[in-house]
């Protein structure tokens, strides 16, 4: 599982830990090479100090003291060592300390100083520097002596050149370098640890309020939802996720909500009449010498099961519709005409509640739909009006071309809703009266009627204005059948 | 006894009224929760039975509105919420007793028995008192040892002064516990009820078990067989 703490940690550790290893190479580099020059520079300045003491006259070189009146090269212990050879390869002179043996000497010395390491004769590391030059002319000495003229002798026999080189032991440079290498990785090393730690420690603290959240959200259930995430004391960078977190609880919240009223006002409508059913018959039963009762308990039994029918029939009518896509058979259907005859099922009731029905089609206004489906929806949208509309009010059908499809609204008066009833309208099962108090509805009408919609890809929409309750339907009109204009507008009872 | 019946869907409510008028008790019922509040308010009953999804006012508050107004009465809630945390609510707002619907009538008879038997303290439906015996299930009584076949009413009246055994109970709690709210019966229904009772346990001495107690009412005297 990818961690974002673990790549954290090892993206900086890696990246510090490279910068600090290559920090730590360039710097003991830096010094290295510093310190070898000094060293190189101090060889070479001992080199030239020496050359200064050697001298020439009359076709000979020789050295102005032994072992240039410098006790290192004739030391027992550690000595230092020089030679000189003249341009031909002739030894010149040598130091004590060298005894019979010769140093290296390179084939091509020039006046530049040749600098290399070598094994001294004691079998000890070194460092060589090689010059070569011509050296001072004993006449020349004189002159800048005496200051005064020197006398006539062959310029060619005092222009000898010489090839010096000096060597030293390079035991204490080593050592030194050494100590610098072994200290530069002791603080790479200790860095590389203290960055670890701090980053340990950083990325802790960074994403501490992530381990909260993750905490919080872990610790959420069900009986939770309503709880909301907390934006205030967040990070930055949390807050539009904790934004979108808690618009899905609430989201989540309300889904839960309608599952759970779905679920109880289904037990509701099963238990309900299956209560009715047992008791019914287990009274008849525990008096079975009572026969006059068995016709009347007979009846009971049959509304009961008819009543049942019907609530099955609508949710088996809506798992139909909800889970497969449904074969639609479209006619041109003419709305008119299809208005009068779905009013025909709720007139009854309708009569009993003195209500009337309010016809707002224009006679000519025809869509290609499936004409059984439609007539589904408007007896249902009838049905609802007349059982939940105020007595005595109408109940009104408008339809009417609109841009590229129809709009068809039944709108009745009602004291019993409440704005907030509105966005559950279409929810299966929904009734205002949480007693579902029986009035032959089962709260799954308008369900069906938005399931219905959604097979004829019908656009619906539930408003109340005032006590004005209205549902309106759009859809696209494939084939409009529209042969004149909306003008006119009729009404019937 | 007497029962009230609260329960909003008809068919529901006339056939339990039907069945638990016929298994003895005088029943009230009301249809929506603020007739039935009122109802319970108003009168006393030995036990209620009630639905939680009520018209009006809903069933918990009738249940919290009664148990605040300090009725001790026993409630049966008979619900078709089915979850445990219906059932608990239920019972922890005072509801004695949680039955889902569907439900057998038997069973709702027997819990309620066992209710009433609560109120009076008695956990055997076998009663025993003196020479009486009454089973409060069986609905049959017993004197020396001899069952003694009584109407259902007269056995109403045995039951409750057995079970208020030295207790004197006024005509008017007798007249309470035998008939509904709204059953207009003659004023001395209790006395002509009391008068054959008496004569069916001991003709010989009328006053020997049901004893009355001028003004007062009747009395059956305590006590082990």
């Amino acid at each position: 599982m990818k961690s974002l703490r673990g790549r954290l940690t090892v993206w900086l550790l890696a990246g510090t830990g490279l910068l600090l290893v290559a920090g730590g190479l360039t710097l003991d580099r830096v010094i290295s090479s510093r310190l070898r020059r000094e060293y190189d520079a101090a060889l070479v300045a001992r080199a030239r100090s020496l050359g200064t003491l050697t001298e020439q006259g009359n076709g000979k070189v020789w050295l102005e003291s032994v072992d240039g009146g410098t006790p290192e090269f004739g030391s027992k212990e550690n000595p230092d060592y020089f030679e000189i050879w003249r341009s031909g390869g002739a030894m010149v002179q040598r130091s004590s300390s060298l005894g019979t043996r010769d140093l290296p000497r390179s084939a091509h010395a020039a006046a530049a100083p040749l600098l290399s390491d070598l094994t001294l004769p004691d079998g000890r590391r070194g460092r060589l520097v090689e010059i070569s030059f011509r050296p001072r002319s004993e006449l020349e000495e004189d002159e800048e002596r005496e200051n005064a003229p020197a006398p006539a002798r062959d310029p060619s026999a005092d222009n000898l050149t010489v090839t010096l080189a000096v060597a030293h032991g390079r035991a204490d440079l080593d050592a030194f370098l050494t100590s610098v290498h072994v200290t530069l990785l002791l603080v790479v090393v200790g860095l590389l640890a203290g960055t670890a730690a701090l980053v340990k420690a950083a990325v802790g603290v960074g994403l501490a309020p992530l381990d909260s959240l993750a905490a919080r959200l872990e610790g959420m259930g069900t009986e939770s939802l309503g709880e909301r995430l907390a934006a205030a004391d967040a990070p930055l960078e949390l807050v539009p996720m904790i934004r979108h977190l808690n618009g899905l609880l609430a989201r989540l919240q309300e889904s839960f909500a309608r599952e759970r009223a779905f679920s109880a006002n289904l037990a509701h409508e099963l238990r309900t009449p299956l209560a009715e059913l047992r008791a019914v018959t287990d009274v008849a039963l525990k008096w079975p010498e009572d026969s006059s009762s068995w016709l009347a308990s007979l009846e009971e039994v049959r509304a009961i099961g008819l009543q049942m029918e019907t609530v099955v029939a609508n949710l088996l009518a809506l798992a139909n519709w909800e889970a497969r896509e449904p074969a639609l058979r479209t006619s041109e259907v003419p709305l008119r005409e299809l208005v009068a005859g779905c009013w025909t099922a709720a007139a009854r009731e309708a009569e009993e509640k003195e209500m009337t029905l309010q016809v707002e089609v224009p006679e000519e206004l025809a869509i290609v739909a499936d004409r059984e489906k439609l007539a589904l929806i408007l007896s249902n949208l009838f049905s609802n009006a007349v059982a939940y509309g105020s007595p005595g009010g109408p109940v009104t059908c408008s339809a009417a071309a609109a841009a590229g499809g129809f709009e068809l609204s039944v709108r009745n008066s009602t004291a019993l809703l409440s704005p907030e009833d509105v966005p559950r309208i279409f929810d299966r099962f929904w009734r205002k009266d949480p007693a579902r108090s029986g009035n032959g509805h089962t709260g799954l009408g308008l369900a069906l009627v938005a399931a219905l919609c959604e097979s004829l890809e019908l656009e619906k929409e539930a408003r109340l204005d005032g006590d004005r309750f209205e549902i309106t339907l759009r859809g696209r009109l494939h084939r409009p059948f529209i042969n004149t204009p909306l003008a006119s507008k009729s009404s019937s009872g | 006894m007497r029962l009230l019946l609260i329960e909003d869907s008809a068919r529901l409510r006339t056939t339990l009224e039907r069945g638990l008028r016929r298994a003895g008790y005088a029943v009230d019922a009301a249809t929506d929760g603020r007739e039935g509040l009122w109802l319970a308010t108003e009168n006393e009953y030995d036990v209620i039975v009630l639905d939680l999804m009520l018209p009006e006012i809903d069933g918990l508050t009738v249940l919290r509105t009664l148990r605040n107004e300090g009725k001790t009465t026993h409630v049966l809630v008979l619900s078709a919420r089915d979850l445990v945390e219906d059932r608990v609510q239920g019972l922890r707002q005072g509801a004695d007793d949680y039955m889902v619907k569907p439900f057998s009538f038997d069973e709702l008879c027997a819990r309620l028995e066992a209710l009433v038997r609560r109120s009076y303290q008695a956990k055997n439906p076998v009663i025993q008192t003196g020479d009486l015996e009454i089973n409060t299930v069986a609905r049959r009584a017993w004197y020396a040892g001899e069952e003694i076949k009584l109407t259902p009413r007269e056995y109403g009246i045995l039951e409750i002064l057995v079970l208020r055994a030295g207790e004197v109970v006024s005509r008017r709690d007798l007249w309470e516990h035998l008939y509904a709210f709204d059953f207009e019966a003659a004023s001395n229904v209790v006395d002509v009820l009391v008068y054959s009772l008496r004569k069916k346990l001991d003709a010989g001495d009328p006053q020997r078990v049901v004893k009355t107690r001028r003004g007062l009412g009747y009395v059956i005297d305590g006590g082990a067989p």
